[in-house]
Order: C-alpha cells, then sequence, then structure tokens
C-alpha cells in the first residue's frame, strides 16, 4: 500500500512538473548551487596555488618514463569507442560475415571434392605393378619391342636369368597393354 | 579549435613521443586536479605528489585513453583514486580512523569556506548540502563546482547518464526539502 501510495506521489508529481514544463523550485535551486558553487571556485582559484616550477618537476619525471603498450582488447575497445559512424561498424560487421562465409564455403566444397575422388585414383601404385622397380607402362614402338626380344634372348642364352626376366616383364607390359 | 580537437592533436603528439605535448595537454587541468586532491589530502605538498603521480601514471597509461572522455574526466578520475590510496595508506601508517567522507569534496572543502569568506547564502546552501548522503553530494560536486556534462560524470561515477539525471533530480529535491523545513529556507529563497 505504502509502495503504492508513493508510485502515485511520484507519478501526480511528475505530471504536475510535465504540465508546467518546468519545476520552479528545482530550477531556483539550481540557481542557487550554480551561484554558490561559482562562488566557492572563484575564491579557492584565487587561494590555493600550485608551485611554480610544477612544471618544471613533471618534465624531469617525464625523462624517465615510457608509454605502455597498448592490448588488442584496449585497441578494439578504443575503436568502438571512438564514437565510429555506426554505418562504418554495420559495414565492417557485414564485412566480416562476408569473409567468414567465403572460407566456409571454400573450405566445404573442398571437403566434399576430396570425399568423391574414387578410390581407385591413389596417388600410390599397387605393389604389383612397381615391377621391381620398373615403370608400369612403357610406350614401346615395334622396333623397341624387337630390341627388347634380341636383349632377352642374349641375356637367356648367357645366364644372365634375372635380367633377361626383366625385360620379360617389360614386354609382357606392352602385350597387356596392346589387348 | 575546440577543446577536444586541440585535444586529438596533442594526443597524436604525444604517441609519437613528444614529452613536451603531454605537459602542454595537463596544463589546463593541473590547478584544478590540484584543488581537488587537496580537498581530499588535506596538505598541499601531499596534494601536490598525488597530481604529479597521477600526471605521470596518466602518461605511462596514455595508449588506454578512451576517446570518447575528455581528459580532464579521466584524469580526475586517477586522482580521486590515487588520493583514496593515499588515504588509506596514512590510515594503515597512523592506525588512527579517517574521516570516512574525507574524499567528499563539500566536507573537506567546507574548510575553505570560513577562510573564503563566503556569502551568507552560499554558507547556507553548503551547510544544507552537507546533510545530504554522500551520494547526492558527490553529484553536486560533479554537475556545479566541477562543471562536468552527463556522459563526463557517468565517466566518473561508472554509471550510466539516466542514472546520472534521476540521481541529480532526487539530490535537488532533497536539498529543497531540507530548505523548505528551514525557516531561514523560507527567507533565503523565498519558497
Amino acid at each position: 500500500m505504502e509502495r503504492e501510495s508513493n508510485f502515485s506521489n511520484w507519478v501526480i508529481r511528475k505530471l504536475t512538473v510535465l504540465k508546467e514544463g518546468e519545476d520552479p523550485d528545482q530550477r531556483m535551486i539550481e540557481c542557487h548551487l550554480v551561484r554558490t558553487m561559482a562562488d566557492m571556485r572563484r575564491r579557492e582559484v584565487s587561494s590555493i596555488k600550485l608551485s611554480k616550477d610544477f612544471n618544471d618537476k613533471l618534465l624531469l619525471k617525464l625523462d624517465k618514463e615510457e608509454m605502455e603498450a597498448c592490448s588488442w582488447f584496449e585497441i578494439f575497445r578504443n575503436f568502438v569507442a571512438a564514437r565510429r559512424p555506426r554505418s562504418y561498424i554495420l559495414g565492417s560487421c557485414i564485412a566480416l560475415s562476408f569473409a567468414f562465409l567465403a572460407v566456409y564455403s571454400v573450405y566445404t566444397v573442398s571437403r566434399s571434392r576430396n570425399s568423391s575422388v574414387p578410390f581407385t585414383m591413389q596417388t600410390t601404385p599397387p605393389k604389383s605393378e612397381k615391377r621391381n622397380g620398373i615403370p608400369p607402362t612403357i610406350e614401346l614402338e615395334s622396333q623397341h619391342y624387337q630390341i627388347l626380344k634380341n636383349l632377352e634372348d642374349y641375356y637367356t642364352s648367357s645366364g644372365n636369368l634375372h635380367k633377361a626376366s626383366l625385360i620379360h616383364s617389360l614386354i609382357e607390359v606392352k602385350d597387356t597393354s596392346e589387348k | 579549435m575546440t577543446l577536444r580537437e586541440r585535444e586529438k592533436i596533442l594526443l597524436k603528439r604525444i604517441k609519437s613521443g613528444d614529452k613536451s605535448a603531454y605537459v602542454e595537454l595537463v596544463t589546463p587541468f593541473r590547478e584544478r586536479l590540484f584543488r581537488k586532491a587537496k580537498s581530499m589530502v588535506k596538505d598541499d605538498d601531499d596534494a601536490e605528489d598525488v597530481v604529479q603521480d597521477s600526471l605521470i601514471s596518466g602518461y605511462r597509461s596514455i595508449n588506454k585513453f578512451r576517446a570518447e572522455a575528455g581528459v580532464y574526466t579521466w584524469l580526475y578520475r586517477i586522482v580521486v583514486n590515487k588520493s583514496k590510496d593515499l588515504l588509506t595508506k596514512k590510515k594503515k601508517e597512523s592506525e588512527k580512523p579517517i574521516d570516512e567522507n574525507a574524499n567528499q569534496f563539500i566536507d573537506m572543502r567546507m574548510g575553505y569556506e570560513k577562510k573564503l569568506e563566503l556569502s551568507e547564502d552560499s554558507d547556507y546552501l553548503i551547510n544544507k548540502i552537507n546533510q545530504l548522503d554522500e551520494v547526492y553530494r558527490q553529484i553536486l560536486e560533479l554537475r556545479y563546482f566541477e562543471e562536468m556534462s552527463y556522459s563526463d560524470i557517468a565517466e566518473v561515477l561508472n554509471c550510466n547518464v539516466g542514472t546520472v539525471k534521476s540521481r541529480l533530480f532526487k539530490a535537488k529535491e532533497l536539498l529543497k526539502h531540507l530548505i523548505l523545513q528551514d525557516k531561514k529556507g523560507d527567507i533565503q529563497f523565498g519558497t
């Protein structure tokens, strides 16, 4: 009840003030405050003085001092606090959002490409295709084929079966690619 | 050139390493800061030391200075904090209770009032202000003595502008009631 009556008193007072435009008592108090404070200030100024070498002392102390570096948070806070136009802040937010979306879309596209690569396209060829260091496919012309065949015969006849089998495997590659 | 524009130019010079620009920046405020410090710490030498320390602290942290507050408001806060620190230090050293209102201007500045020979009206009003709570005395000081804007007061008191306005309104209302209760108030103010 008391709270209600306080509230209603407050509303009535406010309405009265609004109706009259201004509370004359408040205005009068304000005038007296301004006059009194100005009086005090004026008299204080005339009676309280700093020492004459204040600035010299300050400069001497300043010579030994360095400014502290500003942290990133403070730089950001100062930037916001510098009362930039709202459009400027809004524009920055939109630009940041677009940059984020662009990076995100590029990332998702590259991920989806990686997952859709066929399994057969492996960078490492199967072990069977390596054939002991011999390239899996060699374009063999018919003259080269004949030379290799001769070379295989030579190694076979001379007893160098290892080299003969290597050359034979190359000829086999040719055969299978032709098929 | 406005005061804020001048401050901005000087701040640029300070940040580029010009220390004399800092002295130039704070010179218009040093007397006011000194008087504020004196109203709190009472002693001339202590007050001067407080102001010197505050200005040095201000220089060190100039990069943290926020553009929306005026230089005076920013330094004022530092001086008040340094003065409180000194009072706390002295209290610990002496182990004597220090007046809780020592950091309030009216109480201490009331001390000057007799020396300053204020008018009868001013004397009367100051007595009435001293009957108010600390929060209201403080807001009246900042608004009418320091002549700060609402936003600067909000910065000093770390509250919003709406709170400043309502607190100021209430302070004047309370002052009005105190005066109205008093016959002398009727004579002095004709209310």
